[in-house]
């Protein structure tokens, strides 16, 4: 479904992914993880065509992802859903013109269905009664769920999710993880999902990819990457900053003299 | 206040550090302005706290002492004070980078470079508009259902009330002026081509333009500039929709139809206040100024105003979204980019009314 090879992104001079080779399976949660900083959103949008890549080629349902003006991508990016890290709902239009948008630009479909879709979409993301709101009504839950209907607005096979526990309650979180569930088990779909809440990612993920500076260092199940038992995937699991565990005496630069 | 110093007699300077080490005490010490090549002893034996004011001053005296070649005894500072100042200190090699000072050379290189880089992406922007405003309609066509005229609402009805006033008051403020002088020689009558002239040719078009640059120019850049902040022309592109066709060619078309037809109104509006002064003023008849008017004016001159008026609409579009396409951070930079897209826009279309009053 998703193929990526010897990827590397660059910003600027500075590399942030090296050489990742990784692919996604049908109708699987895949987790990319790993702590702030390690490259996991700039591979997302890598793969969603945001970020051209310095080298490497990523393919979605076989087709390259190229420019973003080019035929062949406008027509993949149809069937790929993204639910952005703060919603990216636009602020100009309420929640049920956001979530119609993808369906008035890529079909034909006669407005009376499109309103029907949209009142879908919305029940299914528990969000019936917020189609009038404009986003910056709702709360931050709210908003992510309304982004999810718009992303899920032309029933994409594959959704791309970024942080989508990010700055919510746990109550919230775990009703958006519980919700991506019950998406793959109606609909189907390919989840990807960037994170690294470890609650989410024990609840809701088949396959992990963990990133460590910029470099892939784990793929595969998640109950292999818990049976590791050091170094950084290790670490991360149990709750501690990767690379920890390793003997940091002389690291500080601040040696004080201390005397009584 | 002076820190209390006591020494020894090995020359050692001894300070008693208050129970609470915080930025009070630090703010009135100045002991990072003394000598450092001796030896200074911090007596912790009374402290029970630290703040990072505190913090910052032992390991800023630290790093002084050890380059003055003195040194810096902490005594009796408790475990628990000392596992947090070094838990607090950087690992090696992870210290922030000071941006290295750079001399003339190198800021005017960096200045080139940014030059080149906003004229390349304006150009850019220019072409975008453009190419995906003509040609690229037959490929795509991102843009909801009826937002020609929704922005033809916004960007062209909504300012004719100001573009009628303003015209208004240049026109009677115009005449008044030339008007002065003309009845000194008797020349009253030359009001009428004067006016007309300038208005349809000059005031009308670039009037009309500088108030919709403040206008449309500052909302085409905030409207852009918050969509790039809010990630909202991400998700359009993801998507598979053009963000330029979403929301710059709408505007690129409102403003092309609307502003000729704007600046003939503020010109119609420009040469009634006019009218007025010639009428109240001179005691001009009213068939008399609308003949010598009438006689005055070419189809040149009307085909110069409209040639303006339609170059300024794109002017303004144009930079309105360059400068919104290229905000880079949150709130405070949407305004400076606002403000920067309305000051550049007004001097633009100045340099092009100068340069059309070569051509025209």
């Amino acid at each position: 479904m998703v193929e990526i090879k010897n990827l590397v992104a660059k910003y600027g001079e500075r590399v942030i992914l090296k050489d990742i080779t990784t692919s996604f399976l049908a109708s699987e949660i895949r987790v990319i993880l790993g702590t702030s900083g390690r490259g996991k959103t700039t591979l997302l949008r890598s793969i969603i065509g945001l970020l051209k890549p310095f080298s490497g080629s990523i393919r979605i349902f076989g087709t390259e992802i190229s420019d973003q003006d080019d035929p062949g991508t406008v027509e993949v990016l149809k069937k790929v859903g993204v639910l952005f890290q703060n919603g990216a709902l636009l602020g100009s239009m309420t929640v049920s013109e956001n979530v119609a948008l993808p369906l008035q630009m890529h079909t034909d479909l006669p407005d009376s269905i499109i309103k029907e879709i949209v009142r879908l979409k919305l029940a299914q993301v528990d969000l019936p009664h917020a189609a009038d709101l404009y986003p910056g009504e709702l709360s931050g839950g709210m908003r992510k769920r309304a982004a999810l209907a718009r992303a899920l607005a032309l029933d994409p096979p594959l959704l791309f999710c970024d942080e989508p526990s990010a700055g919510l309650d746990p109550v919230t979180s775990a009703g958006l993880d519980d919700l991506l569930l019950r998406l793959r088990k109606m609909l189907g779909i390919t989840i990807v999902v960037v994170t690294h809440e470890l609650f989410s990612i024990e609840k809701i993920s088949d396959k992990i990819t963990f990133l460590y500076k910029g470099s892939l260092l784990f793929d595969g199940p998640l109950s292999e990457a818990m049976k590791m038992k050091e170094g950084p995937v290790s670490d991360f699991f149990k709750r501690q900053e990767p690379g920890s565990t390793h003997d940091k005496s002389g690291d500080s630069d601040f040696n004080l003299e201390i005397s009584g | 206040m002076k820190t209390r110093i006591t020494r020894d007699p090995a020359e050692k300077q001894s300070i008693l550090v208050p129970v609470f080490l915080n930025l009070d005490w630090v703010s009135r010490c100045d002991l990072l302005s003394g000598e450092k090549s001796k030896t200074l002893i911090l007596d912790f034996s009374k402290t029970e706290k630290i703040d990072s004011a505190g913090m910052s001053f032992i390991r800023l005296l630290h790093s002084a002492y050890k380059k003055a070649g003195g040194k810096l005894i902490l005594r009796d500072l408790s475990p628990d004070l000392l596992k947090n100042l070094q838990a607090w200190s950087s690992p090696a090699g992870q210290h922030i980078e000071k941006k290295k000072e750079e001399n003339f050379l190198v800021k005017t290189g960096d200045t080139v470079l940014l030059f080149k880089d906003n004229a390349v992406s304006a150009i850019s922007v220019l072409t975008e508009m453009l190419y995906w405003g003509t040609l690229g309609l037959l490929k795509k066509r991102d843009f909801k259902k009826g937002v020609l005229g929704e922005q033809m609402y916004q960007l062209g009805f909504k300012a004719f009330g100001i573009v009628g006033l303003l015209s208004l008051l240049i026109g009677i403020v115009l005449a008044l002026q030339t008007a002065i002088q003309l009845r000194t020689f008797g020349a009253g009558v030359f009001l009428a081509p004067l006016l007309g002239i300038t208005m349809v040719r000059e005031m009308g078009p670039l009037l009309t333009a500088i108030i919709l640059a403040g206008r449309t120019g500052s909302a085409t850049t905030a409207e852009i500039a918050t969509m790039v902040v809010g990630e909202e022309l991400d998700a359009l592109q993801t998507m598979g929709i053009n963000p330029i066709q979403f929301t710059v060619v709408p505007k690129f078309w409102a403003i092309s139809i609307t502003m000729p037809i704007l600046s003939i109104f503020g010109t119609a509006a420009g040469i009634l206040g006019g009218y007025f002064v010639a009428v109240l003023y001179l005691d001009l008849g009213s068939s008399l100024f609308w003949n010598e008017l009438g006689k005055s004016l070419a189809i040149k001159d009307v085909f110069a105003g409209f040639v303006k008026s339609l170059v300024f609409s794109w002017l303004i579009i144009w930079i309105g979204s360059f400068y919104g396409f290229r905000v880079r951070g949150g709130a405070e930079a949407v305004g400076k980019e606002t403000t920067a897209s309305v000051v550049t826009g007004i001097f633009i279309i100045i340099i092009a009314d100068a340069i059309f009053s070569f051509i025209l």
